[in-house]
């Protein structure tokens, strides 16, 4: 009797501790599976659901759903065969963790333009296969074979993560299927890593920060500038370029930090660094969630007032500046993009954007509507032929300039990069609340390449 | 009723395993590739888990360190798979034999934390040597052949790389199912069950759990450099926590102490990944909910069905062991 008392409870207890590590393994795994590579679980929501909430209201409600139908048949006559099909485009854009608000962005960018054009690119009806990256290479990767070999699609755009962009870089370059990157700033794409196949309507990470150097010598600092970006592809790039242009206009580095990208939530020993390094300005990368911590950081530590922070626009970007709120004020940036530029196109654009999402568009979403754009003008040339990809890249690489609201853009039949102007914005208050008002126009920066 | 020989059901699963490609397109037969490489590595888990006793929560570091050094042999070296996965072998096996020499020295929940210390430690190498491991951003491979030099039978397309993957798999089950059948695999499970019981008998516990220990990082290695091969990319993910427990996971849903039972594991968990992951964000609370389904239903994994008419091994002890080292994180 006593035994089979013992062995029940031994029993028990076994089942007990086991049920244990089931709910806790999921929970860890969970913190961990967003949390090691993109963002731990507090930074995803304390960061982004400020600025994703509005963007996730109603507008598209198939957040979640990996297929969103948005073909239309109405409207659309068929010049040849191939132009009845449904053109599957895939959609590559991370949902979670720090840079789930861009990958919201590049959605509703992407979608806008299809929902302007009966749901048609050259003449196709478009169905969008929607893939989470995470932002993470490796599931990138996979995601982008699947969209290939399962989904069979003609081509994939979005990429946020330069990251990812050099991780399935060579998938598409061997299968021949165009990219068309719509964020992810990797210099090497248009570089050494150069593939007839991708194309970007971004820009490169070069671009986007060595137009603040000579700027920034001219009016923020000669000297002691402390450099700082989240230690993966593009913060590293970042950093690079503007030390290039900084130091070429004649001013010096002081040092800099390279915080974890994706898991950092508290930047203090970086900001004491820069109070006791004798700092005299700070130059910042960071997007998305990491953004709005790192921003309002900045102020509550006290440096806000003394030291000017600079960056590319992306620190101040529209989907970040609701949560920082007065933290960003004043902030001067630089970018190829802010909802505040005069251009008809661009007043157009943000009309319909408003109208659409009840939001400002942000950068993200222009680089998304231009690829769209790329696409149908590229696939209109062919009369919505896809079978013959080398004419169909020939088409986007020689397209020419296109009807942006960034103002100027050219596609660089080179480096398949766009030729664009940078513009020198603030963060004032703009109708109640915070815009990025044009400064200057620091002109055009083409890579390089 | 007598069970058909065991050749028999050898003979039908090369037979599957051969054919099964064959209707899917080239994602499935990727998908299956990565079956058979995580399957093999959580059996190699399972020499340390289920026939051990040693609930290892740092498992990714020797499939990281077979990957990384896979991946450099391929850009530095050579382009022969074969070479790269022998290379990665050894490589693993330093590396266990080294972090095992310590950790083999605690148990319990002191050996869980351990090994999930060597793993981070791993990771974050993987993550600041950029020069070498190309940091946060990985490293891309370079197409593989299966012999050095020129003439050497490109790896070409998914099909071909699966037969490459399952060769590779069939050999190194064989070896991790000859290794745990032998006396020394009885001796590991008598280490399990009694510990003080073999050292009074005279066995040389500590030898036998670094041996125990190097065996599994070997494979594991193994395993980490054909999924190098195979994604033809590597980055700090592959040393990351997830892996560590996305394979515990894959040993206890399918049956710890069963060799076959975390290849079945791997195929439930990867499947559940990618049928989910593509429909939901938090896929990963999904598979939470199937692992404590399974371990409340299945406590012996899914290989617990197919031995419930067969004297059972005493392996629901360990199941209960690893997972209770776990609860106590």
């Amino acid at each position: 009797m006593d035994q089979r008392k013992g062995i029940s409870r031994r029993l028990f207890l076994q089942r007990a501790t086991t049920i244990g590590a089931a709910a806790a393994v999921p929970g860890l795994l969970a913190a961990c599976g967003s949390g090691v590579e993109e963002g731990a679980a507090p930074t995803a929501t304390g960061g982004t659901t400020p600025a994703g909430t509005p963007t996730g209201a109603a507008t598209t409600p198939a957040a979640t759903a990996s297929v969103t139908e948005t073909a239309t048949e109405t409207g659309t006559e068929s010049p040849t065969a191939a132009a009845g099909e449904p053109l599957k485009i895939g959609l590559l854009i991370p949902t979670g963790g720090v840079y789930a608000s861009l990958g919201e962005d590049m959605r509703n960018g992407f979608q806008l333009y299809l929902d302007q054009h009966d749901g048609a690119l050259g003449g196709r009806p478009v169905e969008v296969v929607e893939e989470d990256s995470e932002a993470n290479p490796e599931v990138g990767l996979r995601k982008a074979q699947k969209l290939l070999n399962e989904d069979r699609v003609a081509m994939v755009t979005g990429i946020v993560s330069s990251a990812v962009a050099l991780g399935v870089r060579d998938l598409f370059h061997e299968a021949q299927v165009p990219l068309i990157i719509s964020n992810a700033g990797a210099n090497d794409i248009t570089r050494a890593a150069k593939s007839p196949y991708i194309f970007r309507t971004s820009f490169s990470n070069w671009q986007s920060t060595y137009s603040l150097g000579q700027w920034a010598y001219d009016n923020v600092a000669q000297e002691g500038m402390y450099v700082i970006a989240p230690d993966y592809a593009a913060g590293a790039e970042d950093i690079a370029a503007f030390r290039e242009s900084f130091e070429a206009a004649g001013g010096t580095v002081l040092t800099g930090g390279l915080p974890p990208f994706g898991t950092t939530q508290d930047y203090q020993p970086f900001l004491s660094e820069i109070g006791n390094a004798g700092a005299q300005a700070v130059f910042a990368f960071f997007a998305g969630g990491e953004a709005i911590t790192f921003v309002q950081q900045y102020r509550d530590f006290g440096l806000k007032d003394t030291l000017p922070l600079i960056g590319p626009g992306f620190l101040t970007d529209e989907g970040v500046l609701e949560a920082q709120g007065d933290a960003a004020l004043g902030l001067r940036t630089s970018l190829h993009y802010t909802p505040l530029l005069d251009n008809p196109t661009n007043s157009a654009y943000v009309e319909a954007y408003e109208a659409a999402y009840g939001e400002q568009p942000t950068v993200y979403t222009v680089q998304s509507y231009d690829a769209a754009q790329l696409i149908d003008l590229a696939l209109g040339e062919l009369g919505g032929d896809t079978a013959d990809v080398d004419a169909l890249v020939d088409a986007m690489a020689n397209i020419g300039a296109l009807d942006s609201p960034r103002g100027p853009f050219e596609m660089d039949p080179v480096t398949h990069n766009p030729i664009q102007n940078f513009y020198l914005r603030e963060v004032q208050e703009v109708d109640g609340g915070l815009g990025n008002a044009v400064l200057e126009d620091l002109g055009p920066f083409p890579d390089p390449g | 009723m007598r069970r058909p020989p065991p050749w028999a059901r050898v003979a039908v699963i090369a037979a599957v395993l051969l054919v099964a490609p064959l209707p899917l397109n080239d994602f499935r037969t990727g998908l299956l590739t990565e079956i058979l490489i995580f399957g093999l590595l959580a059996a190699s888990l399972d020499v340390l888990v289920g026939y051990t006793g040693l609930p290892s929560l740092g498992h990714a570091t020797y499939f990281g360190v077979g990957g990384y050094v896979a991946a450099l042999a391929a850009r530095g070296m050579t382009d022969s798979a074969p070479v790269g996965l022998l290379a990665a072998t050894v490589g693993a096996l330093a590396v266990a034999g080294a972090t095992g020499w310590l950790a083999v020295r605690t148990r319990g929940v002191y050996f869980l934390m351990l090994t999930l210390a060597f793993a981070q430690l791993l990771f974050s190498l993987a993550v600041t040597w950029a020069p070498v491991t190309g940091g946060a951003n990985g490293l891309s491979v370079p197409r593989f052949a299966l012999l050095p030099g020129d003439r050497g039978l490109l790896l070409d397309g998914p099909l071909v790389f699966y037969y490459y993957v399952l060769a590779a798999f069939a050999l190194g089950y064989f070896l991790l199912h000859r290794l745990v059948t032998s006396p020394f695999g009885r001796s590991l499970v008598g280490l399990r069950e009694n510990e003080a019981r073999m050292r009074s008998i005279g066995y040389s516990v500590l030898g036998y759990k670094l041996a125990a220990f190097c065996a599994a990082g070997a494979v594991g290695g193994f395993a980490g450099a054909l999924f190098v091969q195979h994604q033809r990319f590597i980055s700090p993910t592959n040393v990351s926590f997830e892996i560590s427990a996305l394979v515990l996971i894959m040993v206890i849903m399918g049956g710890s102490g069963t060799l076959y039972g975390p290849v079945a594991g791997a195929a439930l968990v990867l499947l559940i990944r990618d049928e989910l992951s593509s429909r939901f964000q938090h896929w990963e609370l999904l598979l939470g909910l199937v692992f404590i389904g399974f371990v409340y239903f299945l406590p012996r994994g899914a290989a617990g069905l197919l031995r419930r008419a067969r004297p059972a091994a005493a392996t629901a002890g360990s199941i209960a062991g690893a997972g209770g080292q776990e609860a106590s994180l």
